[in-house]
């Protein structure tokens, strides 16, 4: 680094003992979450004993992989101080655009086009963003509507159900080891989230921007750039999201999961990071993505019908800010 | 004794700038040499803040060009002046709070040449110890900066500023956060740096700052330099200062009038010495509370406003026990609240001069939630005559004024009422001189007219000026009390806040 360079550490009588290493503490509010999950999971399986089988886990698995994915990309625009109200429709375009691409560039080409569409789509949204100054839940709301759009437009309105069998059997179903290739690959978009977040220069300055974007822009850091950059993220999440949910569900639908935008931001936020921006990290996105899909699976299985599904993702969302503020208030 | 080089290591040559209608600079030309400290003086809205954000990096000239060593070159961000060495500490905090201290002072110096290069953990940690350990300062590493004291805070600014080993270095009213240990310390460090052979380019408004650091001054005065010059000799120095201070007059002007009943008491202080465990606020008083930043001073007026928990602290208003819960519990009992940071916690950026005065006003000018414009208008206009504001239209963003008339304009919404208790947090922090003796009269008139009156500023001279008396304030106990406190008192209670009377007190707490 450069700073060291030109002068040598000076040692004299009045340097002061360097302090101590603040060890992270373990804080009993981080073991809600965990013990919560472990809790529903109990409840759950006292309640309808198939919950626990291995078959249900993998289902529950293979249903959760397409909101664990989004909701990575969800975190990187919030943790960075924005929103992403795209996901949804950034998922269906994606997932139209590649299928009918696979006619001509293949099977790997067409799924190759769908995280391609997710990040130009995000890079896009991201630019105008960043460098037009613009506010993050418009101008993805309004790309939503123009993603949306276009899927539509393209897919004339019915869902495309020539997806190649190889691809329904390779992800849709396949599995090493009885884990699902869907989950196998969303644990590959986390973990390489979190290196991102934790290990990269970008990752430091999406901390940055999130937490004071004026203090980022008056250390020097590039600010407009790294801005998109967040969204190009997202946007490629969403694609990576799109492969899944197409070759699980064996079709690209217009309208793909039209809830999983407002999904997304409930885990993140139940998963404990704060909707102002500037800390949290993936394990919060396992939490928040356990409990929802937990929720998901149980209601499934107890017979509730999907209305009170909806219900019950809009009663969480709601709990989830109002814990987000009572966490603020503490600290 | 330096020697002026023959090129300039920055300079900016017949610069203009404007915000909207308002011309911050105008054709400004100012040179700036390899150690040695430059100092721009001049009153709030003179434009030096300006000249730094423009050889900071952080605003482009509208007009004219800055030069680095004898070349043009486009500054069209911090990074772009970063990379020529260029380094800046703004006036307001510019940390991140959810990083750490090690992530603050190498924010921006990764040196990245991609979004996915990876961090050096180790050999920021080294270099961090390395840097703080040359200025002989100690900090946590791995302590999220939200946490730290403001004026650590502060301190860690000029810290992360020199973690880019800069050539120049700008500070924009570097010791406004600070206490007087911190600008001790940042006076050391200055001097330091200028050795080593860094120009440094130093805004501030005070006076004694100049004399104690300067080689040169630029007084500067709406948006133009009036004139540089070298300081080198004492009879400059006394030039400097009787051609800023204008007439100021600091001295300790004692009012006539006689204190009334007493209208809030805090009691169960602790003290060394045992008997100040108790300190009173009588009609037509202006008290002090001095102490360094985070000293616990600050507690006692926010626990006064129900900003804060009162801990064992007891107040009594008139006389009552008195634990408002919060600030528009206290001012319905006749507690109005001037705030520090104006910025952040005093102005409504995006309204007009008229709405912030009468914010809290607009009871006498409703009619069933109906807001009377022309009633409040006329009010405001009278209000903003009496604060002595200098301003276009009362319909104008609050933002068009300078910091001294915006500070007037917050002090009038603090004064409106017919409060009993007005507790103030560093009335002129930011403000021109002659902002500030408007600001003085204004309140030393508040008092005679029977209020009672806390203060708090970090601003010595103006704390013996305006106070009738003055408590110093240690970690949350009392030392001593200085009534009436005069200019020969300033040893003594320098010495009672930094702790240095401790041994003594606590001497006399045992005879």
């Amino acid at each position: 680094m450069k700073m060291t360079k030109d002068q040598p550490m000076t040692t004299s009588e009045t340097q002061p003992a360097a302090p101590a290493r603040s060890r992270r503490r373990f804080n009993p509010a981080d073991a809600v979450l965990p013990a919560l999950i472990v809790l529903l999971a109990a409840g759950v399986g006292i309640a309808e004993p198939k919950f626990l089988t291995g078959s249900n886990l993998a289902n529950l698995g293979s249903q959760i992989a397409p909101l664990l994915i989004v909701s990575v990309g969800q975190a990187f625009a919030i943790i960075g101080g924005g929103l992403d109200l795209s996901i949804a429709a950034v998922m269906s375009v994606a997932g139209v655009v590649g299928i009918l691409a696979v006619p001509s560039l293949g099977i790997v080409g067409g799924v190759l086009v769908m995280a391609l569409v997710g990040l130009a789509v995000g890079l896009v949204s991201g630019a105008i963003i960043a460098y037009m100054r613009t506010s993050p839940l418009i101008v993805t709301l309004g790309m939503a509507s123009v993603a949306q759009a276009i899927a539509l437009i393209l897919a004339n309105g019915v869902p495309i159900y020539s997806v190649p069998p190889e691809l329904t059997d390779a992800i849709g179903f396949g599995a090493v080891y009885g884990i699902p290739a869907s989950d196998l690959i969303a644990a590959g978009v986390l973990i390489f989230a979190a290196v991102i977040l934790r290990g990269t220069t970008l990752g430091r300055y999406i901390y940055a921007i999130g937490s004071n974007r004026a203090a980022a822009l008056k250390s020097g850091v590039n600010v407009p750039f790294h801005t998109m950059l967040i969204y190009g993220l997202s946007g490629l999440t969403a694609g990576i999201a799109a492969i899944v949910l197409t070759a699980w569900v064996g079709a690209a639908q217009p309208t793909a999961e039209p809830g999983i935008t407002l999904e997304s931001i409930a885990a993140v936020v139940l998963g404990g990071i704060a909707l102002t921006g500037g800390s949290g990290g993936m394990i919060h996105v396992i939490y928040g993505v356990l409990i929802l899909g937990m929720l998901s699976n149980a209601m499934n299985m107890l017979g509730i019908s999907s209305y009170f599904q909806i219900l019950a993702v809009g009663i969480v969302i709601i709990i989830a800010v109002v814990l987000d503020r009572l966490r603020r208030k503490e600290s | 004794m330096n020697l002026v080089p023959d090129v300039a290591t920055v300079e900016v040559r017949r610069t203009s700038k404007s915000f909207g209608p308002t011309r911050a600079l105008n054709d400004v030309s100012i040179a700036f040499h390899a150690g040695r400290v430059h100092c721009i003086l001049g009153e709030n809205g003179a434009g030096k803040s300006t000249v730094g954000k423009i050889v900071g990096g952080l605003y482009a000239p509208d007009d004219g060009e800055v030069m680095v060593d004898g070349r043009a070159v486009a500054l069209r961000q911090v990074g772009d002046a970063r990379r020529l060495g260029i380094a800046m500490v703004y006036q307001e905090l510019s940390l991140v709070a959810d990083l750490t201290v090690r992530e603050n002072i190498c924010l921006g110096t990764e040196g990245a040449r991609h979004p996915f290069q990876r961090l050096r953990r180790r050999q920021e940690t080294e270099a961090c110890r390395a840097l703080l350990s040359r200025f002989g300062l100690s900090f946590d590493l791995d302590a999220k900066v939200g946490t730290l004291p403001v004026a650590d805070q502060q301190l860690l600014e000029i810290v992360k500023a020199l973690a880019q080993n800069p050539r120049v270095l700008i500070l924009d009213e570097p010791t406004a956060m600070l206490g007087l240990v911190e600008q001790q310390r940042l006076m050391e460090i200055i001097g330091e740096l200028k050795t080593q052979g860094i120009a440094i380019i130093f805004v501030t408004h005070h006076v004694e700052e100049v004399v104690a650091v300067a080689d040169e001054v630029s007084l500067m005065k709406d948006g133009r330099v009036v004139e540089s010059f070298p300081v080198t000799r004492e009879t400059e120095t006394a030039f400097v200062v009787a051609k800023l201070a204008g007439g100021m007059d600091m001295t300790a002007s004692h009012r006539e009038a006689a204190p009334g009943r007493e209208v809030l008491r805090f009691s169960g202080l602790r003290s060394r010495r045992g008997r100040l465990a108790a300190i009173s606020l009588r009609e037509r008083e202006i008290v002090g509370l001095y102490g360094v930043v985070g000293c616990g001073r600050e507690r006692m007026a926010h626990a006064s406003v129900g900003l804060a928990s009162p801990g064992d602290i007891e107040l009594m208003l008139w006389g009552r026990n008195f634990r408002p819960a919060n600030p528009q519990v206290a001012a319905r009992h006749g507690v109005a609240y001037l705030p520090s940071g104006r910025a952040a916690n005093g102005i409504l950026p995006n309204r007009s001069i008229r709405e912030n005065l009468m914010l809290t006003q607009l009871a006498g000018h409703q009619i069933a939630g109906f807001l009377r414009h022309r009633r409040e208008a006329d009010h405001a206009e009278r209000q903003l005559a009496r604060l002595r504001t200098r301003y276009a239209d009362a319909a104008d963003a609050i933002t068009s004024l300078s910091g001294g008339n915006q500070q007037k304009v917050i002090l009038g919404r603090c004064l409106a009422g017919d409060g009993s208790l007005i507790v103030l947090e560093d009335p002129t922090a930011g403000v021109d001189i002659a902002a500030k003796r408007d600001i003085h009269d204004l309140i030393r008139a508040r008092a005679d007219a029977g209020a009672a009156v806390l203060l708090i500023s970090s601003d010595l001279q103006e704390t013996i000026a305006l106070c009738d008396v003055i408590y110093t304030v240690i970690d949350g106990e009392i030392v001593d009390e200085y009534r009436p406190p005069s200019h020969e008192d300033e040893a003594a209670i320098v010495a009672d806040i930094l702790g240095h009377r401790e041994q003594e007190a606590v001497e006399a707490a045992a005879s």
